[in-house]
């Protein structure tokens, strides 16, 4: 056992900022910091501008932790627009006011630019111009970037649009900007769903705080457990080498993909809102079962919520929308989902993935006006329909996610290649018997995935009406299980080909 | 403003309870409930270590299917000798004796003037190291046939090097990048070894192999491999038997440099039965051949180049022929991957030696490096003695069958394991790497320590961060072999550049010896030659 010195000595050491170790919720160091911050928190709740500083430096080190000095960054962002926005409200002159939003937007997505997608760039001139045209840059990439400009984004041009009022101290909208339970992963809450909580007296209802451990536990139980476990244990191998498994594996590692990555965003968003819950903050909801979706555009309505709302708000409406005919409807569309795609990470695949969106998003669109019985959401039709929607929707979704998940195109049409022509559906009996634990897990995935939401409700309420003794025994027994499949075996590698 | 209790303190003594509860449930060791062993859930991790991986009860032994792998190295020696007796002349050009009728085992097809050298290189030359891990040479006879290798190499002839081993090297990772080294190093081309059917074909990057009308079985499917074909291994683990018309077609690839063209080839089968066989080049040259019935290992042997593409097809006689593969690339060095996954290096007893024996005699292996153990080792096992008995016996059953060349075991690679603390690397590493090294130090073999080549490039926990591994933190992959095979190609030239400086070494001190004995004489001579005083 360590000696006193020693573990002070680690304990020190791990306060301080390490690439390799983020800081996320689900680590033990967060569980620490968290309790010792909601302390002071609770103290100082009718100090409201000092808690305001209190909470703000508290996220500047959440910050800190996972991208060192470049918490400055969030600094200049939050100073940056705070002033455009004051500059922006007092202007009168049109010309003057749009000068100003379009230096808002030049800043931020500037800055998105430089850290994101430089090198994309520069290896788009290199194929163009030939290799060594320009040298890549070593840039790193501040963690939740995207979010937080998209974030500060909303603020001044709901400002432009005169739908908000500037905040009159700098500290306000840090608070906002920076706020660490959204920072890194989202959701991307808009200015003005969050600004008028800042200063209201902070107040946590039994219902908060229940709903708040429902959301961290459920979000534990996706993230944690789930998606970490089918991720490391199964998809990633089949991604990384597709021609050493069967058609079937491929395909199963894809519908395995499509579990984690949603288990992986919305478990870290779940938790983000039940702790922001825990703080008397609430946050809109931001993934709603998107695979119950009988239709892309009732997946979009569902998947990632504040990103699809805010690319419509900023994005879609502003290019015109639906308002400049059907053809340029559907270019709209497809232009919002290209850099949607783009948002979501600086490679052609992303791209290809938002193109696959867009073109499917607006041929549903023209499936709606040239097939008037057709329904938009699964809701609306009948049993039979909505069952098939959704199948087909799920599948037309799971393509995009294979572009998504490859590395490269080749990778896809490995994937593709073994699914259509070494499908081997001999094999799975083994590898189901292989891989018993990891399809166990999916299948509880998707089984609680496709409850309906009356259950979630009700599983919601109980937890929320539970004794706290019984909640902190749930939270236990749930991160006993994280750490049981955090520090459990490898599932070695099994070979089901011949 | 608000109605209820405000429940902003409860979270915090929600969080403290948390913890207390967590701290408790940190100071229960690791048991098994039901059969299910439950690994201690430390919150504390970071901060405290409780040890449990050294309070471990160490078990006995590492559980080994010996007595599956049984080998009577004497009934091998026999066998061997038995075979060489009786094995049937090679034609000659006179009319044949019809009592003794010479089974012709090699069909030869020249196509071009082949280059067989290599480039003689100079020592100074050889790229440098950045971290050297050497390859430790046991041998005690005084005449090690891995200096032999060396002095080829130096010297500029071809070697052929055959790399058995498991997963880890499957679709030629790793061998890709050590041939191309070499060949880029010493001379030489192709790709080597590929089978003339196998379900992995399309993994293998380094030669596109299209396959019809063959059914492929592999070494560890013995037991259900037909019954006639289980005899009719050889150390490639791969047999395929064919049907009339099945055919098989190689073609060299760009993943790696001077795979394509290639000069020389060589294709390697059974033909118990009288069969006929067409060859194809480039698709545009053909040859039919007539196999004559024997029970034999045969090859077609083409010399010259370039080529860009070979093809075999069993025209008739498929069910006495049993097809194995073909090897790209004849002329100087060639690395052969002849991987079955699964093996841990015992499955290498169930291989027919008489085969083995008459593929070196066509071959001519200078090295055979026996890359296995990684199916064997486990966490919380640390006696690897019966699995070391079993590596002697692989080296002596090689040794049996390739008596020329040298034997170079491969330690056991870096891997990494799951613990509270994230990944560390596999306790029994360092007692599976000692049992490896003692075996080949029994046997007088070479031995080279995989792990800490990777140890000294950041370990598998590095390996896995580059994208160099895969997520099981055991195998590598492609670029991680590039990686690998680098070090090994390292340690190879170390041994070029020692072998080329005890030359030197040994010359200067001929030429100092002769130096000393000119002088000698010169003064003898000189002495003779003065005029004597007359007085």
């Amino acid at each position: 056992m360590a000696s006193a010195a020693e573990i002070l000595d680690k304990a020190l050491g791990l306060l301080v900022y390490d690439t390799h170790q983020p800081l996320i919720f689900n680590s033990g160091l967060f569980l620490f910091l968290f309790a010792g911050f909601l302390l002071f928190y609770a103290l100082l709740r009718r100090s409201t501008s000092v808690r305001i500083i209190y909470v703000i430096l508290f996220s500047l080190y959440f910050y800190y932790k996972s991208s060192g000095v470049y918490f400055l960054l969030l600094v200049f962002a939050a100073a940056s627009d705070y002033w455009i926005a004051r500059a922006l409200y007092r202007t009168r002159r049109p010309w003057l006011r749009r000068s100003w939003v379009v230096l808002s937007i030049a800043v931020n997505i500037g800055m998105l630019g430089y850290f994101k997608y430089t090198n994309f760039l520069i290896d788009i001139s290199n194929r163009l111009f030939g290799e060594g045209f320009l040298q890549f840059r070593n840039i790193f990439l501040p963690v939740g970037i995207s979010f937080f400009v998209f974030q500060s984004l909303s603020y001044t041009i709901d400002i432009y649009r005169r739908q908000l009022r500037p905040l009159d101290r700098w500290t306000d909208y840090l608070f906002y900007l920076s706020f660490f339970p959204q920072l890194v992963a989202g959701p991307i809450v808009r200015a003005k769903d969050f600004i008028p909580q800042i200063r209201r007296p902070l107040h946590v209802s039994r219902e908060m705080f229940g709903t708040g451990v429902f959301l961290i536990l459920t979000g534990l139980f996706k993230k944690a457990i789930v998606s970490d476990y089918i991720s490391l244990n199964f998809v990633d191998r089949i991604f990384d080498e597709p021609l050493l498994y069967s058609g079937f594996e491929c395909l199963a590692g894809i519908y395995g993909y499509a579990l984690q990555i949603y288990c992986d965003f919305s478990g870290y968003s779940d938790m983000a809102i039940g702790i922001a819950l825990l703080l008397g903050f609430r946050f809109p909801k931001n993934f709603d079962s998107p695979y119950k979706a009988a239709t892309i555009t009732e997946f979009w309505r569902r998947w990632h919520i504040s990103l699809s709302t805010w690319l419509r708000d900023y994005l879609y409406i502003p290019l015109g929308g639906n308002r400049k005919g059907r053809v340029r409807t559907y270019i709209n569309l497809l232009i919002t989902m290209l850099l949607g795609g783009l948002w979501h990470g600086a490679a052609v695949r992303f791209v290809l993935w938002g193109a696959l969106h867009g073109a499917a998003l607006a041929l549903h669109k023209l499936w709606l006006k040239f097939v008037p019985r057709a329904k938009a959401t699964g809701a609306e039709m009948s049993w039979g329909w909505r069952i098939a929607g959704i199948f087909f929707t799920f599948n037309l979704v799971c393509f995009g996610w294979l572009m998504f998940r490859a590395e490269s195109m080749q990778t896809v049409s490995l994937m593709l290649h073994q699914i259509f022509s070494n499908f081997n559906l001999a094999v799975a009996p083994q590898v189901l018997k292989g891989y018993l634990s990891v399809f166990l897990l999916m299948g509880a995935g998707y089984a609680l995935h496709m409850l309906p939401a009356s259950a979630d409700r009700t599983a919601q309420r109980i937890v929320a009406a539970s004794p706290t003794v019984v909640q902190v025994l749930l939270a236990a027994g749930m991160i006993w299980c994280v750490m049981q499949i955090k520090s459990s075996d490898i599932q070695p590698f099994i070979y089901f080909q011949f | 403003m608000y109605d209820g209790k405000d429940y902003t303190h409860r979270s915090w003594l929600a969080a403290a309870a948390l913890i207390a509860v967590l701290v408790c449930v940190s100071l229960i060791p690791p048991r098994s409930v039901g059969g299910v062993s439950l690994r201690r859930a430390n919150i504390l991790s970071d901060l405290i270590d409780f040890g449990d991986e050294e309070a471990a009860p160490a078990a006995s032994q590492v559980p080994l299917d010996e007595e599956e792998f049984r080998i009577d190295l004497e009934k091998v020696a026999e066998q061997l000798a038995r075979h060489s007796a009786a094995a049937p002349p090679e034609p000659t050009e006179s009319p044949a004796d019809t009592l003794f009728a010479p089974v012709q085992t090699t069909f030869e097809w020249t196509i071009g003037t082949a280059d067989t050298t290599l480039h003689p290189v100079c020592a100074n030359n050889l790229p440098p190291a950045d971290v050297l891990q050497p390859i430790e040479d046991f041998d005690t006879t005084g005449s090690s046939p891995l200096q032999a290798l060396y002095d080829k190499l130096l010297d500029g002839r071809p070697v052929r090097i055959a790399v058995l081993g498991d997963s880890f090297i499957e679709g030629d990772i790793l061998t890709a990048d050590l041939r191309e080294t070499l060949q880029e190093t010493y001379g030489g081309s192709g790709t080597g070894f590929a089978p003339m059917a196998s379900p992995l074909t399309g993994f293998r990057r380094t030669v596109r192999t299209s396959a019809k009308g063959w059914t492929p079985y592999n070494i560890m499917q013995y037991k259900t491999t037909p019954r006639p074909l289980r005899s009719d291994f050889f150390v490639s683990g791969w047999v395929c038997r064919p049907e009339n018309g099945a055919q098989t077609r190689w073609e060299g690839t760009d993943a790696r440099r001077r795979l394509d063209p290639c000069e020389g080839a060589r294709i390697l089968f059974l033909s118990r039965g009288d069969s006929r066989v067409e060859v194809g080049i480039n698709d545009t040259l053909h040859r039919t051949f007539t196999v004559r019935g024997a029970d034999v290992l045969r090859q077609i042997a083409v010399s010259g180049g370039p080529i860009h593409s070979l093809s075999f097809r069993v025209a008739e006689g498929a069910p006495g022929v049993v097809g194995y593969g073909a090897l790209l690339g004849t002329a100087g060095a060639g690395v052969d991957n002849y991987s079955v996954r699964s093996n841990n290096g015992q499955a290498l007893f169930r291989t027919n030696p008489a085969l083995n024996a008459q593929a070196q005699a066509m071959i001519g292996y200078d090295l055979v490096v026996l890359q296995y153990g990684l199916n064997i080792m486990q966490q919380g096992i640390r006696n690897y003695a019966n699995y070391g008995a079993q590596i002697v016996k692989m080296i002596a059953y090689v040794r049996q069958c390739f008596p020329s060349a040298a034997v170079l075991v491969m330690g056991v690679s870096d891997r990494s394991v799951r613990t509270d603390r994230g990944f560390e690397p596999m306790d029994a590493i360092p007692y599976m790497i000692a049992c490896q090294r003692g075996a080949a130090a029994a046997q007088g073999a070479a031995f080279w320590d995989t792990a800490a080549a990777m140890g000294a490039m950041g370990g598998m926990e590095r390996f896995v961060a580059n994208g160099w591994a895969g997520k099981d933190y055991t195998h590598i992959n492609f670029a991680g072999g590039r990686e690998v095979a680098r070090a090994l190609a390292d340690a190879l030239h170390d041994g070029v550049r020692r072998s080329a400086h005890e030359r030197e070494e040994r010359r200067l001190r001929e030429e100092r010896s002769q130096c000393v004995a000119d002088s000698l004489r010169q003064a003898v001579r000189e002495r003779l030659m003065a005029p004597v005083a007359i007085k």
